[in-house]
């Protein structure tokens, strides 16, 4: 997720404004909850 | 994957009820696909919308999420025949190969997800889609829920999808508030980029040439490369030296005939014919 993040800032053009614990929350959130939204039996 | 699961438990559940079990499977057979599609499509809208640091609005079809969803499911598709046909996952795992598949890519072509192969491996499915079969050609009502393996699924269905929308209404509520408290999108901090892989949620048609601008990303790749001897030299190298005061001793390229030393740029190739004689 992190790597996305970064990938889709270099792709926008833009540099990372938010700060390190909500980035990296972001990125740890999403991966769980499509962890379970995917792979839920 | 848990509403394409159980949704399909759930509903055959209802169709049986409704005496149209055989239609259902059939539906939803096909119709798994197209859901699949847009659950993954929406995965995608998610992590484009909120991984990069720019204001957007909330787009669940881009482009981008709909060739990346195709290639998905492509690969779905691949990794299912080579899981069927060559390798063999259960032969060299046992019951932990299931679980090795459902890791590699998380595809939904497990054997439950099959209902001609989950009769196969469950007798107990086996014997009551048998049953509810023959009752629903007899006219007769289908089996009691708590007689179907699959009596749980319905409540746990329910349960997930409220998670589900609850997590959504979320998300909505989020975004307006988001939208309360910043400023409008006219006013936004940041442009708004121009410059984008068409996998990307935004292209801006007013660039020059919006088809090929991808190109330009594809040299923000950078390897960098660099060679290094495996071999250390073991041996004492020598240079040569003028005895007397240590000069270096050096190769000049020299004329026979005038006698002037021969810049490169005046040297070329000549092949002796006979002795003396010289063709260049």
């Amino acid at each position: 997720m992190d790597a996305i993040r970064t990938a889709l800032n270099l792709a926008y053009d833009v540099k990372e404004s938010r700060p390190f614990w909500k980035t990296q929350g972001m990125a740890i959130g999403i991966t769980v909850i499509g962890a379970v939204v995917v792979l839920a039996p | 994957m848990t509403l394409i699961a159980l949704g399909g438990k759930a509903g055959e559940w209802l169709a049986d009820r409704a005496g149209l079990g055989q239609v259902y499977a059939v539906v939803w057979a096909w119709s798994r696909w197209p859901i699949t599609m847009l659950l993954i499509m929406f995965v995608t809208a998610v992590l484009y919308y909120f991984l990069p640091d720019v204001e957007q609005e909330w787009r669940f079809i881009t482009p981008g999420s709909v060739v990346g969803t195709l290639l998905w499911l492509l690969a779905t598709w691949a990794f299912t025949q080579y899981a069927e046909h060559f390798a063999k996952y259960d032969a060299a795992y046992g019951s932990i190969g299931g679980m090795i598949v459902a890791a590699h890519l998380a595809l939904p072509h497990r054997a439950d997800l099959h209902p001609g192969r989950r009769d196969q491996r469950d007798p107990r499915a086996c014997r009551a889609r048998r049953q509810s079969a023959g009752r629903t050609r007899g006219g007769e009502a289908p089996p009691p829920p708590e007689a179907r393996p699959s009596a749980a699924a319905p409540g746990a269905a329910k349960q997930r999808t409220a998670a589900i929308r609850s997590h959504l209404r979320l998300l909505q509520r989020r975004k307006e508030r988001r939208g309360g408290r910043r400023a409008p999108p006219t006013k936004s901090r940041k442009p708004r980029p121009t410059s984008i892989l068409p996998i990307f949620p935004r292209m801006k048609e007013t660039h020059a040439s919006p088809d090929l601008e991808w190109i330009d990303q594809l040299w923000m790749v950078n390897v960098p490369v660099k060679l290094f001897s495996a071999t250390s030299p073991k041996e004492v190298r020598f240079h040569m030296v003028h005895d007397k005061d240590g000069g270096r001793i050096q190769q000049k390229r020299v004329c026979s005939v005038d006698g002037e030393e021969v810049p490169w740029e005046h040297i070329v190739k000549g092949f002796e014919i006979s002795k003396g004689a010289t063709s260049r």
